[in-house]
């Protein structure tokens, strides 16, 4: 026992048998007698003067009933969020701020290493999944910005990838960037469709395309570098805005043309002039196809349904799948289906030259040359 | 305070009467414990809180927690330990709490507390004095001071609540009551 708290017993004993305080002070050792005088002065107030004073206090007050615990129930201790309270409480606040600047910081490390990512890193899969994650949250606007953006990104992993001769990598960034461009080409038809395609939105498009076009160049000896390229031009042609007196804005009806019809011979069939013949990939001047591109791609897929409806295209040449609604683009208007006039444009089957079309049709496309092409808007053969 | 070892022993062989009832869902041996053990109980969280309203709130803690600790009590014979040292838990979070958040209603507030549910108390004349003195101690310190002269616990029962030896218990008490004779300032010759 320290020789302070021994000496304090041993007074406090002397007090207990009856001594006065400066007797039984009187044993201490004199080095030790001042702290020895403090603390039983201290505990003599504890005992005569706070002790009663606390327990009066206490007699005064009137314990409230018992807390309603349910009785009948068996305690089932803490729930589980006092549990976590109280878990925290002793593990200590310190260490679960500490805790938690680490997650933050294995997290901001794990964006900062996903946002310089290449493909076939670990680190990708989180890149692609927060784009993802953005792409199903955005609406059509966004979509195609980020397809762009998204493009835009790819074409510059693939170029980094080649710097460091990986061609998996290049090989997987291409098909992303084809991707991206596909979708980006469907969405810019949506819009079109939607009449939401502005000029300037043409505009802005139709610049950030050509500002690929020379990072795309130089991955022309990669594999994948063809479907990249062909999902390129489709994009660029169909910004591209169309000849003719058209202007950006919802796709008009197409006028309809009357040609000789196949099956009906006594009358003519009413059917859609496309708008726009299906542009050739082109190369930029002064280019030619090498003997392994010896002709322009072709798209790796053929535009949906869905683009070639809004497109207004449906035709062969387009390789679009034509359907009811691209038909003669009057399903609308004409239930009858394609190959019938309008009602009110007269019967069926007049004879040839006989004006069909409504009133303000042009006269060129009203009476257009009956030997119309086969792949130039005449619907399915 | 100076209870013989018989009448000790006689408490403790009633409070596990009272707990293997309680445990089986008797709710008057349950309000029998809370009854024997509220005052004491009020007493010692006063003293550590100065606080009457806390010091209430307090007691009801420590019950609501006796009721959920029932099942797991294992401690035949030492229900008067094991209750405080349930107390002594609650009391050091409220220490901790009120560090973070000074306390809502002031002492001489507290008889005409808007809540409601709190019984005046009556001041007594020495309590300022107590008061003043209690709470310029560490909470150690108080916390050992209260257990040994409010409740009359001996260093060997208060070990344990304080997770030291009873040595050790002996050297906190010496200090703490060092530490106090400073804050109080007596006249020696008065004592």
């Amino acid at each position: 026992m320290d020789e302070q708290t021994f000496w304090f017993e041993r007074t406090l004993q002397a007090l207990e048998a009856g001594q006065s305080l400066e007797q039984a002070l009187a044993a201490v050792p004199p080095a030790l007698r001042a702290a020895v005088r403090e603390a039983v002065e201290a505990a003599l107030w504890m005992q005569n003067t706070a002790t009663p004073a606390l327990h009066r206090m206490a007699q005064t007050w009137t314990p409230p009933p018992p807390p309603p615990v349910p009785l009948a129930e068996p305690a089932a201790g803490p729930r589980l969020g006092a549990r976590l309270t109280g878990w925290l409480a002793r593990l200590g606040w310190a260490w679960v701020a500490a805790a938690v600047l680490v997650l933050l910081a294995l997290t901001g490390g794990t964006a900062y290493a996903a946002a310089r990512a290449l493909p076939g890193e670990w680190a990708y899969s989180f890149k692609r999944a927060a784009e993802e994650w953005r792409w199903r949250r955005a609406d059509d606007h966004q979509r195609l910005n980020l397809a762009l953006d998204w493009s835009d990104r790819r074409l510059d992993e693939a170029l980094q990838a080649q710097a460091r001769a990986r061609p998996d990598a290049v090989d997987q960034a291409l098909r992303l960037y084809t991707d991206h461009l596909t979708r980006g080409q469907r969405i810019w038809t949506r819009l079109q469709a939607q009449g939401q395609a502005t000029p300037a939105l043409r505009h802005t498009v139709e610049a950030r395309l050509k500002a690929q076009e020379p990072r795309l160049e130089a991955l022309a000896t990669e594999s994948g570098w063809r479907a990249a390229r062909a999902a390129h031009q489709a994009f660029v042609q169909a910004v591209a805005p169309e000849p003719g007196p058209r202007t950006d804005g919802p796709p008009s009806r197409a006028a309809p043309t009357r040609t000789p019809s196949a099956t009906s011979a006594p009358g003519p069939t009413v059917t859609p002039t496309p708008r726009a013949a299906t542009p050739t990939p082109t190369l930029p001047p002064g280019e030619a196809w090498d003997d392994a591109r010896s002709t322009p791609p072709t798209p790796t897929e053929a535009p949906t349904d869905e683009a070639c409806v809004s497109r207004g295209l449906g035709d062969a040449q387009n390789q679009c799948v034509p359907d009811d609604r691209g038909a003669g683009n009057d399903t609308n208007d004409n239930p009858a289906g394609s190959g019938s006039a309008p009602p009110g444009q007269g019967p069926p089957d007049a004879p040839p030259g006989q004006d069909n079309g409504p009133p303000d049709t042009p006269a060129e496309q009203d009476n257009g040359p009956p030997d119309t092409p086969p792949g130039q808007g005449n619907g399915p053969p | 305070m100076t209870t013989s070892p018989l009448a000790a022993d006689a408490d403790d062989r009633r409070d596990e009467a009272l707990i293997r009832a309680a445990r089986q869902g008797d709710a008057d041996a349950f309000r029998a414990l809370y009854q024997r053990y509220a005052r004491r109980l009020y007493a010692f969280f006063l003293g550590y809180t100065a606080d009457p309203a806390l010091a209430e709130e307090l007691v009801n803690d420590t019950f609501v927690r006796v009721w959920r600790a029932l099942p797991r009590y294992q401690e035949e014979g030492h229900f008067q330990a094991w209750l405080f040292r349930i107390a002594r838990n609650i009391a050091t979070d409220a220490h901790r709490r009120r560090r973070r958040r000074p306390p809502e209603v002031p002492l001489e507030d507290a008889a005409r507390d808007p809540r409601g549910f709190v019984e005046p108390v009556l001041p007594d004349d020495r309590w300022p004095e107590v008061e003043a003195a209690l709470q310029n101690l560490p909470p150690d310190y108080r916390l050992v001071l209260l257990l040994r002269f409010v409740e009359g616990l001996s260093p060997t029962e208060i070990a344990p609540l304080l997770d030291r030896s009873p040595e050790a218990v002996r050297v906190l008490q010496f200090r703490a009551l060092r530490a106090l004779r400073r804050h109080l300032g007596i006249d020696r010759q008065g004592m």
